[in-house]
């Protein structure tokens, strides 16, 4: 699916990472250094990296500052063992995309990558993507960049807002998408004057629900918090 | 004080004794030294006063010795008078008689006149110095007028001593004046020497009784004794025992978390090992399935349990509380939460404020929360419901966690809050999630309580205050 390099320098954490990520699909590569990551970025081309803070000679802060300059756009998900602010803050300020902490749950892990791929893939909305659920043979494909939905063969007849909330719940599929975040991404918007309201937000949610009945994606509301992309409950 | 400290506290100036001893007997030494000498002065000022009156009552008595008789003069100067003014050899007193004034007529040596402008037409005596065959005297000079009318004469009468006697009596004042007073000032030195180090005694005394804990075990704190010191140094070894008696009490704290740790730790680990044994010696794939599931919950329980441990221990740092919006941050909680309350079948909310700011540190709420969010969706039960709360109240923000699943009962509920205590044995908990809430909400100043929610569940609670000088209620 993806190309990801993997950069840890605990053997059996790395022996795990590379054997649980190409069980889930992705085309793994690890390095057990930074110096032996920054060759392989250097040599070849990933769609994502896993890269541990805690590294021996170049420090994992270093290598993902040098990541930041060299490929701007490389979404990078740091790995820590030290759960205290400063590392977190420290990473994200550095152009980390997203952190874990260890020890995780490699659900989790998967769940971040994922979405952190997919954000990628959908670069201010101009990239492409797929999701398929098991519950429908008709894939949800995404591609910002025309900007259309499909919905298998068939183009989704969609308003300028509803292409919006829709890509915004396609990238964060899974994880919950908030009032606030939807009715920011709307104001950005030209056109389609109107109260931005958290009912006229429901009016939305709702006709794209009807549009989205048979993709076996289900966009579930969740009390008080937002809105989340999931696929149908069996 | 010692000679250590100077060294010890090299740029930081004097110590407390050179310091006390430099104001103290700087202005003493001043004070002896202009005391001294115009005690000087003033004496040597009396003596040259008696020198010139018994000059000038000698000179008196000779000129009445000196009769005119016609144009001559009778002069009446009996032996005894002449041992008495020429008895001293050291100390000679010279006089001369002469008429007209400097023509010698009778004397033990030749005096000289006084200077131009003392010569006034005068009555009384006059004093002068002038040098003798180059020694300084002191003379007193008397004129007399005699004779006749149409022959006025006038004769003078010089009586001079030796000024050796100022010298000896310059000498004579240094012994008994200057000698004593030296003596004055080193007793004077002396005692306030002593004076200083008797004060400094007590800071001696604290430095000693902290100085002997450096080979000491640091659980051993016992506070200072300072019975007998003086209220300031008193006011400092409070401070001292203040600060050793919280230290005391959070080493103790940590002394006992240890040892519940060290054996929450030991156990998981060793399941670990003999499940891990097991597992290799498993032939069967069904059973060596299970084996390492068990080696895998086992895994999850251990790195749980560091996490929470490390969180109570990143508890114990220094935090600086800063404004934050609690209501945003509890929503961002609940939505990182949400996925795994979907996947559990539990209904996840939240209720309440869209937005309170209150003195807090992010990460701290986040982890009282996580700790929670966590519970409720581990103990609830798959359809349930578990809503999360923020709110003000008056002076007080109330952060909330309510779920409707079975509940504790109610012998149960004073207990949540204490370390390492679990009220189920649904596996993945450490007994530390509520006591690690329970202290965050110390760490805000605030508090936590639980209470048992209707027709059943559990609400645990977090009473925050939301400005910095509120009281709990």
């Amino acid at each position: 699916m993806s190309s990801l390099l993997i950069i840890e320098d605990d053997e059996l954490l790395r022996d795990g990472l590379c054997a649980q990520l190409a069980q889930a699909g992705h085309s793994v590569t690890a390095a057990a250094d930074g110096e032996a990551g920054q060759a392989l970025l250097e040599t070849q081309r990933f769609d994502g990296v896993v890269l541990d803070l805690g590294l021996p000679k170049i420090s994992g802060m270093e290598v993902l500052c040098w990541v930041r300059k060299r490929l701007p756009a490389l979404p990078v998900l740091i790995l820590t063992a030290r759960d205290g602010v400063d590392d977190r803050v420290q990473g994200l300020n550095a152009g980390a995309d997203d952190y874990l902490t260890k020890p995780f749950d490699m659900a989790e892990l998967q769940a971040r990558l994922g979405a952190m791929l997919r954000r990628a893939r959908l670069p201010a909305f101009g990239g492409s993507l797929e999701l398929a659920s098991s519950h429908s043979e008709r894939p949800l494909r995404v591609d910002a960049h025309l900007p259309q939905a499909w919905l298998g063969d068939e183009a989704l007849e969609l308003t300028q807002r509803e292409w919006a909330l829709l890509s915004l719940l396609v990238t964060y599929a899974g994880r919950v998408v908030s009032r606030e975040d939807v009715l920011e991404t709307w104001q950005s918007e030209p056109g389609e004057p109107g109260a931005l309201t958290s009912n006229a937000l429901e009016v939305y949610i709702h006709r794209l629900r009807r549009k989205l009945v048979d993709s076996g994606l289900n966009i579930r509301n969740v009390r008080g918090l937002g809105y989340m992309l999931e696929n149908h409950a069996a | 004080m010692t000679a250590a400290t100077p060294t010890q506290h090299g740029g930081q100036g004097l110590s407390l004794k050179r310091q006390l001893l430099l104001w103290l007997l700087l202005p003493q030494l001043v004070l002896f030294l202009v005391g001294g000498a115009l005690a000087y002065r003033i004496a040597l000022n009396y003596a040259e006063k008696a020198i010139d009156q018994s000059l000038t009552q000698s000179v008196r008595s000779l000129a009445r010795q000196v009769k005119p008789i016609g144009s001559g003069l009778l002069i009446d100067f009996p032996r005894a008078a002449q041992d008495i003014i020429e008895q001293d050899p050291t100390d000679r007193v010279s006089y001369m008689v002469s008429s007209p004034p400097g023509s010698f007529l009778l004397g033990n040596g030749k005096l000289p006149g006084p200077p131009e402008e003392m010569l006034a037409p005068t009555r009384d005596a006059l004093l002068y110095d002038a040098r003798v065959d180059g020694k300084p005297m002191r003379v007193a000079l008397i004129e007399v007028d005699y004779g006749d009318a149409d022959s006025p004469q006038r004769m003078r009468v010089q009586v001079a001593k030796s000024l050796a006697v100022q010298q000896r009596l310059t000498t004579e004042l240094i012994a008994d004046m200057l000698v004593p007073l030296l003596l004055l000032a080193m007793v004077l030195s002396a005692l306030v020497y002593g004076g200083i180090l008797r004060g400094l005694r007590p800071l001696r005394r604290l430095q000693a009784q902290l100085g002997d804990r450096q080979d000491q075990a640091l659980s051993d704190l016992s506070p200072l004794e300072m019975t007998q010191a003086p209220q300031e140094v008193h006011a400092l070894a409070a401070a001292v025992n203040q600060l050793l008696s919280t230290v005391r009490r959070s080493l103790g704290q940590e002394k006992r978390f240890l040892n519940d740790a060290a054996h929450q730790l030991r156990t998981p680990l060793a399941g670990l090992i003999s499940q891990t044994e097991l597992a290799l010696a498993e032939k069967e794939p069904q059973a060596l399935r299970e084996r390492l599931n068990k080696v895998l919950a086992g895994a999850r329980r251990s790195a749980h349990l560091v996490h929470q441990l490390l969180s109570l221990a990143r508890n114990e740092v220094e935090v600086n509380l800063q404004p934050l919006d609690v209501a945003a941050l509890a929503r961002e909680v609940a939505r990182d939460w949400t996925p795994r309350a979907v996947s559990a079948g539990i209904d996840l909310g939240y209720e309440g404020a869209e937005r309170l700011v209150l003195p807090g540190a992010p990460f701290l709420l986040r982890e009282a929360l996580n700790n929670l969010i966590d519970n409720a969706l581990t103990y609830a039960g798959a359809g349930c419901e578990v809503t999360l709360r923020v709110r003000s109240h008056g002076a007080l923000a109330l952060l909330e966690v309510e779920d409707n699943g079975p509940g504790l009962s109610s012998e149960n509920l004073p207990h949540v809050f204490e370390r390492f205590w679990r009220a189920s044995d649904v596996p993945g908990g450490c007994g530390l999630g509520l006591a690690i809430v329970a202290e965050i909400a110390q760490r805000h100043g605030g508090q936590a309580r639980v209470l048992a929610a209707k027709p059943h569940g559990l609400r645990v609670q977090l009473w925050l205050p939301i400005s910095p000088d509120a009281v709990l209620a």
